[in-house]
């Protein structure tokens, strides 16, 4: 029985081994050990999906995960998103669409969005609506939300 | 002038930092040695304390320092009522609980320790011993006869009572045809920003300032506020606005932990940050809205309005803080809105409970008020048998009344609106929803067991709350434009909005002009980011600044010239003399010129640069017409919101896409309102809506694409023409539909005068009494 | 809001994570997916002592077709039985209600197991395996047991797992052809917990008469309701209809005894379990001829 241990993972392509406490949350092993202060907590009980990164691919909520749970995983975060220092389409479609309003809730919905737009083209509305469910703002009321997402589909290559 | 930013859909200079996850939020911030506090607080709803014992929390693994109100303070500060009200009595709150805590949240102590997880740790083994007192559960209750008194200063745990009016209110009620009564209540409910409260206290050993970085709305005011209770001088103390993940309204008031986090600071010499959690939110961030209104309306046969009198119950919680007041005052004075309203009468009682104190939330008062009449004059057309937009066209206050007084004053000013056209709007809105051809799918749908409800409302707001804004705009060197400002923003898109208005006037383009915000050492005078005041406000200022840094431009560029400034146009940022292409001068060559000891006019100021204060105590009033439809499930009663269209006024627009965008988000919170969110206390004071799981916030499924289209009635009160809008949104959709509700179930019998119209509640109501309409 | 400290380890097989549960399991909980137990450690709700993380053992993340049936394992991931062809062929009732558990995000991390050992009396697993007549099998030191899904849950939060047990696989029986299956649940936004949800299968012989039932409601108690019994009294034997299927369900919503809560008063649960309940039965009916027909030769 530990109560520290240490944890290897990658975050955005590079490899990353430190000590922690084992009731260390992992969005708060990214916040404050590695320093990626782009993802946000905004419950801590997995309701608000601010704290939404991808692992191994697929979106969770960082808030639901001990940094223990993640040894060995591949993890992206907002901060994984921009390559080159460009903005990632999605990013740009959220950027026109007048997609965010104070940006906390932005990081988790731009993972929840890549993962949607992930594997289907031309949503419709209704299916948008029902990805971003997930995921809670409370300045925009969603409807340009949902216009970032249907240009980020049209614009993004892949 | 070149014109070219205003009413420009710009894309927001704000987005590409916080769209890679580079924002500031308080949490974000990173300072050496930092340490982190925890707070104690109350589970009783009302109690006396025997005993606080930090013993155990003193000697907890990791824990720096700890204590309680005996340990700091022979005389606590109050928290100050900034915004008060003649029948005010003293009921205000100490930063730490002392003898009596009166709500489940109130704080008792501060833990420092060296994580988060340690502070909560130690919180478990503090030992406090209450003696717990009856609990004051709901309004009625404080004020009945004989209930137990919460402050001995408030006799009938009343904080204060007063009545507004004009006219001759009995006359209009003995002569009247119809007269419409009903008891209308709006839940507790708050504005729930999805980045929690925060305070990073930070005192500088150098310098003997203490710097606080807070998630807040008013950091100049903050600033004063913070330094007059731990008795420092305020010039010593800087309060810096990080990014904010929304404001609402509900991060102003000052907190017992906007003092205690600095004080526990200055204790330790450390800096010390506290990010508040989302049960602490739902604890103890202010609660809004509740309040139950006793009204009337006296009618003519043919549908005009003679009076509306009543009496507004508002549950202030059990502490009156700095804007504990606003809400009651605006909700009296935005009772008869925009309608021809002869004589009025009403009276307001702030009633002390064992709750989260109140304070204001987006309207602060305005959508409680207009729910009100909105929903009772949807009840006096069904009753006379006239159709409500009938109605409503009837008694709207024709344009040619305006400017128009509406003979009330509220703690923030005299209500005046100043332009507008609400016929006009409503006209528009009902167009737009296809009104008319709705009734008849109505009638169809109904045949086939579907309940369609429309709903409508007219609300007015203010929109420009004084006293004033700063700005400064200071010109470099390399020509780049730098402007700060007073405001202090949480989401709203300021800085583009400001940058807009200052690439317009200094013809650059808009990425030349770098905003910055809510900082007390870079502008020594400034009031904050709440009430819809900041494209009137900061905007007015940003204005004048620039305008003086043209003017100055124009004067330095005259004197590099050899000319008179008359000589000399202004454009596309460049100065040149009237009629000769060529040659003229940048605005980076005009900022080298103006340094000192280069070449300005002899008795200039040195700095291309000019700080400005608007100055106004006289607030424009925006508009709008809200017309949303619905859909109830009969088996459910699930609702949801299949269209809503809104035609919305608040005179020139800087930037309409960000307009356009507070009024969603504006709406998304009333729809909310309506339908979803309530804070719940059980008998015993005990919050059991403590959790986003048991909050419900609107979802992207909860409300359909907003359809807006914009009047524009520009206003004299500022140079821009501009009125605010932050808050419309929230006030118009609380009403609306609910009154689509209601309009959607009306044939049942159904009687809607309480909100949420959560599944259940509807459920209710269409079987409570099935009646042929 | 931060866990209380506990000590953790990790186990890398089932014997291991027996063998920790052997020794501490009175002051320990299971880690799997989290999304139901991390909550509860943020807000402190709960405060084991050990922490036994059984996300790494490998093995229990499967679904097979065994006998007509599925056999799942424990740790399989909701998001994997969300895009199981197998489960929604074999399974359609499953393939249904697991798209109403929580948001794809915890979907992804959420397991099967781990929603059943968890016992949220507002959850869609249980209900659906109870009316599948599903079984458990649980595995400690001393060996394997297997439970019935009605027997499994015992109350909120409270299955007949023993300190020292884990969850290894639910078990479904095989529903063969002619089976048909309705999900219906309300909730008032989408990925909430159900006020109330009905599952419901039906089987129907070649005559088109209800051979087989199971049908079981969530959010109308403290565990799921078997409504097996009243619907198996009601249907055998009968051609399912409109009429039947109400009166069934109007004994369903009869017999359920909800508590009020703030999220909906007790008449308003037994409202929605009569409506419910019947929608579910009417749909399974009506598919069960579908699939029939599909399958049979002629007709």
């Amino acid at each position: 029985m530990d109560i520290e241990r240490e944890v290897t993972l990658t975050v955005n392509g590079t490899s990353y081994t430190r000590v922690v406490s084992v009731r260390k949350l992992l969005c708060e092993f990214l916040r404050d050990d590695l320093d990626l202060t782009g993802t946000h907590v905004g419950c801590e009980h997995g309701v608000c999906g601010s704290c939404t990164i991808l692992v191994d691919g697929h979106t969770a909520r960082s808030c639901l995960m001990m940094a223990v749970q993640a040894d060995g995983s591949e993890i992206t975060t907002v901060e994984g998103l921009a390559k080159d220092g460009r903005l990632h389409p999605i990013q740009e479609a959220f950027w026109e669409e007048h997609g965010l309003q104070c940006g906390f809730c932005a990081s988790g919905l731009l993972l929840t969005v890549h993962e949607f737009l992930s594997d289907r083209r031309d949503p419709s509305e209704q299916s948008i609506r029902e990805a971003l469910a997930g995921n809670i703002c409370r300045c925009t009321g969603y409807q340009n939300i949902v216009k970032a997402v249907a240009k980020a589909d049209r614009i993004w290559e892949r | 002038m070149g014109a070219t930013m205003m009413g420009a859909r710009v894309k927001r200079l704000e987005d590409p930092r916080l769209l890679r996850g580079q924002a500031s939020f308080v949490d974000d911030l990173r300072l050496p040695g930092v340490l982190h506090a925890a707070i104690l607080r109350s589970s009783h709803a009302h109690a006396r304390i025997r005993k606080i014992d930090l013993s155990a929390v003193r000697a907890a693994p990791g824990v720096v320092d700890t204590f309680c109100l005996t340990d700091v303070w022979q005389s606590p500060p109050t928290i100050p009522v900034l915004v008060g009200v003649p029948s005010l009595v003293p009921c205000p709150q100490h930063p730490l609980a002392g003898e009596v805590v009166r709500y489940v949240g109130e704080p008792l102590a501060v833990v420092v320790a060296l994580d988060r997880a340690l502070a909560e740790d130690a919180l478990d083994v503090a030992e406090v011993d209450y003696d717990p007192l009856p609990g004051l559960g709901d309004a009625e209750q404080a004020l009945a006869a004989g209930s137990k008194l919460l402050h001995d200063t408030a006799p009938g745990n009343v904080a204060a009572r007063w009545t507004q009016g004009f006219g001759d209110v009995k006359a209009a009620f003995k002569e009247a045809d119809h007269v419409v009564h009903e008891r209308l209540r709006m839940q507790r409910y708050s504005g729930v920003p999805l980045e929690t409260r925060g305070i990073l206290a930070s005192p500088d050993s150098v310098s003997g300032e203490l710097t606080i970085w807070a998630s807040g709305q008013w950091p100049h005011t903050a600033r004063g506020l913070t330094a007059a209770a731990l008795g420092m001088d305020e010039r010593r103390v800087r309060c810096i606005l990080p990014d904010v993940g929304g404001g609402f309204g509900v991060k102003c008031d000052l907190y017992p932990e906007d003092i205690l986090i600095p004080l526990a600071a200055t204790r330790l010499n450390r800096p010390v940050k506290w990010i508040e959690d989302r049960r602490e939110h739902f604890l103890s961030c202010v609660h809004a809205r509740e309040m139950t209104f006793d009204l009337e309306l006296a009618f003519k046969s043919d549908g005009t309005i003679l009076g509306m009198r009543g009496q507004i119950i508002s549950d202030q919680g059990a502490y009156v803080r700095t804007l504990g007041m606003v809400n009651a005052s605006l909700a009296i004075t935005g009772l008869p809105g925009p309608y021809n309203i002869k004589s009025f009468s009403a009276e307001v009682v702030c009633a002390l409970t064992n709750k989260s104190p109140t304070s204001t939330y987006r309207g602060a008062g305005a959508p409680e008020g207009t729910y009100a009449r909105e929903r009772l004059l949807d009840i006096a057309g069904h009753q006379i048998g006239i159709d409500p937009a009938e109605l409503r066209l009837k008694n709207l206050l024709r344009p040619e009344a305006l400017p128009y007084s509406a003979k009330l004053v509220a703690v923030e000013g005299p209500i005046n609106y100043d332009s507008g056209d609400f016929p006009a709007a409503l006209r528009q809105a009902l167009k737009k929803a296809n009104y008319t051809e709705f009734r008849k799918a109505q009638s169809q749908a109904r045949s086939e067991g579907r309940l369609r409800g429309v709903g409508m409302c007219v609300y007015v707001q203010q929109a420009g709350l004084g006293p004033f804004e700063s700005a400064e705009v200071r010109v470099d060197e390399d020509g780049n434009v730098n402007v700060v400002s007073g405001a202090a923003p949480q989401g709203q898109g300021t800085g583009t909005m400001l940058a807009q208005i200052v690439a317009d006037q200094l013809e650059v383009p808009l990425e030349r002009v770098s905003v910055s915000f809510g900082d007390t050492a870079r502008i020594p005078f400034g009031v904050g980011t709440y009430g819809s005041r900041t494209v009137v406000m900061a905007g007015s200022a940003a204005l004048g600044a620039a305008q003086r840094v043209r003017e100055k431009a124009i004067q330095v560029a005259a004197h590099l010239f050899e000319a008179g400034p008359g000589d000399v146009e202004w454009k596309d940022g460049v100065a040149r003399i009237v009629g000769v292409p060529g040659k003229g001068y940048t605005l980076a060559e005009l900022a080298e010129a103006a340094s000192p000891g280069k070449n300005r006019p002899p008795g200039m100021e040195p700095g291309l640069d000019a700080r400005y204060y608007f100055e106004k105590n006289q607030s424009p009033f925006s508009y709008g017409v809200h017309v949303a439809e619905v859909e109830v499930e009969r088996e459910t009663g699930d609702v949801k919101v299949r269209r809503y269209v809104v035609v919305n006024d608040c005179g020139r627009m800087i930037n309409p896409m960000i307009v356009e965008g507070q009024i969603a988000g504006g709406i998304a919170q009333g729809a909310g309102g309506a339908l979803l969110e309530e804070l719940v206390y059980d008998e015993q004071g005990q919050l059991l809506t403590a959790s986003l799981f048991d909050y419900q916030l609107p979802t992207s499924l909860d409300l359909p694409s907003i359809e807006i289209s914009h009047l524009v009635s520009p206003s004299d009160l500022n140079p821009l023409g501009v009125k605010g809008v932050g808050e419309g949104g929230a006030i118009g959709a609380h009403a609306a539909v609910t009154n689509a509700v209601a309009d959607a179930i009306a044939h049942t019998g159904a009687r809607v005068c309480q909100t949420p119209l959560r599944p259940a509640v509807v459920w209710k109501l269409m079987n409570e009494k099935s009646v042929q309409a | 809001m931060r866990p209380a400290l506990f000590e953790y380890a990790v186990a890398a097989d089932v014997d291991q994570a027996i063998g920790l549960l052997g020794q501490f399991g009175d002051e320990a909980k299971v880690l799997a997916g989290g999304q139901s137990l991390v909550p509860m450690l943020n807000f402190r709700l709960v405060r084991p002592r050990y922490l036994i993380d059984i996300g790494r053992i490998k093995g229990l993340d499967y679904i097979s077709l065994v006998d007509g049936g599925l056999h799942i394992g424990a740790l399989t991931r909701q998001r994997t039985v969300e895009r199981s062809d197998l489960v929604r062929e074999v399974c359609p009732l499953l393939a249904e209600a697991i798209k109403h558990v929580g948001h794809q995000q915890t979907r992804n991390r959420g397991t099967v197991g781990g929603s059943l050992a968890h016992a949220d009396p507002a959850a869609e697993l249980p209900a659906v395996v109870t009316a599948l007549d599903a079984k458990l099998r649980v595995k400690s030191t001393a060996g394997e047991r297997v439970l019935q899904a009605r027997e499994f849950f015992r109350g909120s939060l409270t299955t007949a797992l023993r300190p020292n047990e884990i969850l290894v696989a639910v078990e479904i029986p095989s529903w063969p052809i002619g089976t048909g299956s309705g999900f219906c649940e309300y909730s008032r936004r989408q990925g909430d917990f159900a006020i109330v949800g009905a599952a419901a299968v039906m089987q129907r012989d070649a005559n088109g008469r209800v051979a087989r039932v199971g049908v079981a409601l969530i959010g109308t108690g403290d565990r799921p309701f078997d409504a097996t019994p009243i619907s198996t009294d009601r249907l055998i034997g009968q051609i399912p209809d409109e009429a039947n299927c109400k009166a069934a369900a109007e004994e369903i919503g009869a017999s359920v005894e909800p508590d009020s809560d703030i999220h909906a008063p007790a008449d308003y649960r037994k409202h929605l379990a009569t409506v419910l309940a019947g929608r579910a039965l009417l749909c399974a009916a009506q598919r069960a001829v579908i699939a029939g027909r599909e399958r049979g030769n002629g007709h």
